[in-house]
């Protein structure tokens, strides 16, 4: 679905993205982890054309898209929740979730969809008419996921779904996620800090580390790996070795 | 009517038309810009030396609208490369180049002004009656007023309230950022084109004077006033902005005191505005 070969990334001087590579399956669920400024979120800007690739080819289904403005690419059928949401805090919930359709003309099916949407987040329906920034932190995440549903994606990006949420959102957000994974056949690239819920949702993973891919997987493999569960699941050196 | 009252009337008329022009960059698209009274400069010498050279009115305003709308092309392409203060810049920068051609060419008669333009003409009959050219204006803004409403609730009008609210979030959507930032600009420079058409063939004389810095923050401070993005808000502010001066007259020189407080009160107790929702500084310099 999803062919990510050889990318490299700069910020200025900064090498960002050292020559990665990795791939989404129809249907799958992909995670990629790491810790803070390892290049994660570059990866993503980098697919959904924010970022310029510096070298590297991205394929869609068939289709080059590395050089895309970022329009068109959409288009294609790459949707890219962004990190911390970045709602338009100054307009109304509906308003937002319009803009998200807006690479998308029939209209029927866009009034349909945001009927779809609101059955599948109930809250983003009762809060109708409320500024965007006005929402709770998961309100927010909720609004950012369906915002980028509207566009109607084959793979969807999602950037730090979990971050500053606490647990309970955590999990509900999760929980959709999976369903829209299990019944419409989503294909999903998952970044996330958070690794042990990565994990338990993606069927496979890759490992960041300043910019370069260091271990990849099913997921069953990355978490019982020793290095993972010490780096990233919280494990004591010792309960790991001992 | 008096005629003084029906002249105020006229002038609320056009600055009502430039404020709603200039609503469209600022409040809309959320661009700053500290040099629109030039657009107006350009349709009223556009229509006025078109009308001079012979052509009839329609051909001139027709005229001074499109030409308002490419220069303001010409500007967008460049300026758009930077946004919030750097672009107020480029735009007070662009008033002052403006204010400096119309002083310098020959054709638009250089610090004296153009004199001698002529009035509208309808159907070929020039139109003296200060009531009927009231009438004229009313009409126009009406129909502008209509077309802002429906600008505003498009396609076009909701790309322009997320590029407003955040650009880069835009982007994400698959708007092209740059194209509705420069279709935001010609849009308003063309209706303040049509604007300064129907000043110079009221007045029939114009000079630089009037189409420099103060008036250009004269029509950004009637849409701050009235709240940025708000279509009765730009009008009101138009009003109060127009006929204020007239009403203070007799504190002469104290009238400005009293202005400028009034503005500074505005924005501490009311920064965004009569009729708002947005407040100046979450356009300038996109705090949020």
């Amino acid at each position: 679905m999803l062919q990510v070969r050889n990318l490299h990334t700069y910020y200025g001087h900064i090498h960002a993205v050292k020559g990665v590579s990795l791939h989404v399956n129809p249907g799958e669920i992909v995670a990629l982890i790491g810790g803070n400024g390892a290049g994660k979120s570059t990866i993503l800007r980098a697919i959904s054309g924010i970022v310029k690739a510096a070298s590297g080819e991205i394929v869609l289904g068939e289709n080059e898209i590395t050089h895309l403005s970022s329009e068109r690419i959409l288009k294609r059928g790459i949707g890219h929740v962004p990190e911390g949401r970045r709602l338009f805090r100054g307009l109304s919930v509906h308003d937002n979730l319009v803009l998200g359709a807006y690479s998308r003309k029939d209209r029927a099916k866009i009034k349909k969809d945001l009927a779809a949407m609101e059955a599948l987040f109930p809250i983003l329906g009762q809060r109708r008419r409320q500024l965007s920034g006005t929402l709770s932190g998961g309100e927010q995440q909720m609004l950012a996921i369906a915002r980028t549903l509207m566009a109607r994606p084959k793979v969807l990006l999602l950037d730090e779904p979990s971050m500053g949420l606490a647990p309970i959102m955590v999990s509900q957000i999760y929980e959709k996620i999976k369903e829209l994974n299990q019944t419409e056949g989503l294909s999903l690239l998952l970044v996330e800090q958070n690794a042990r819920m990565a994990l338990g949702l993606a069927q496979r993973g890759y490992v960041v580390e300043t910019g370069r891919i260091v271990m990849e997987g099913p997921t069953s493999e990355l978490k019982a790996s020793n290095e993972i569960q010490r780096a990233y699941l919280g494990k004591g050196y010792r309960e790991v070795w001992e | 009517m008096s005629v003084y009252i029906l002249h105020v009337l006229i002038m609320v008329a056009i600055f009502a038309m430039l404020a709603l022009s200039l609503n469209i960059s600022v409040g809309f698209a959320g661009l700053v810009s500290l040099g629109h009274a030039a657009f107006f400069g350009i349709g009223a010498y556009a229509s006025g030396i078109i009308m001079i050279k012979g052509l009839g009115f329609p051909v001139a305003f027709g005229s001074a609208g499109i030409i308002t709308a490419l220069l303001g092309l010409a500007l967008a392409l460049p300026a758009l490369r930077v946004k919030d203060d750097y672009l107020a810049i480029v735009t007070l920068g662009f008033g002052i180049i403006v204010e400096i051609i119309f002083m310098n060419l020959d054709i638009t008669g250089g610090t004296d002004g153009l004199v001698g333009i002529p009035p509208v003409t309808l159907c070929g009959n020039p139109l003296y009656s200060k009531p009927g050219f009231l009438l004229l204006c009313v009409v126009i803004l009406g129909f502008m007023i209509v077309s802002m409403y429906t600008l505003k609730n498009s396609k076009i009008g909701r790309a322009w309230a997320a590029i407003r609210d955040n650009d880069i979030t835009a982007s994400f959507m698959g708007i092209n950022i740059y194209g509705y930032k420069t279709l935001a600009i010609v849009v308003s420079a063309f209706w303040a084109g049509l604007a300064g058409s129907l000043y110079a063939h009221y007045t029939a004389y114009i000079n630089p004077h009037t189409f420099g810095m103060h008036t250009s923050i004269m029509i950004l401070s009637m849409v701050v006033l009235g709240g940025i993005g708000s279509i009765p808000g730009a009008l009101l502010g138009a009003a109060l902005l127009t006929v204020l001066p007239e009403v203070l007259r007799p504190l002469a020189d104290y009238q400005d005191i009293f202005y400028g407080g009034l503005l500074v009160a505005m924005m501490v107790f009311r920064p965004q505005g009569i009729m708002g929702r947005v407040k100046i500084t979450e356009i300038f310099g996109g705090a949020r």
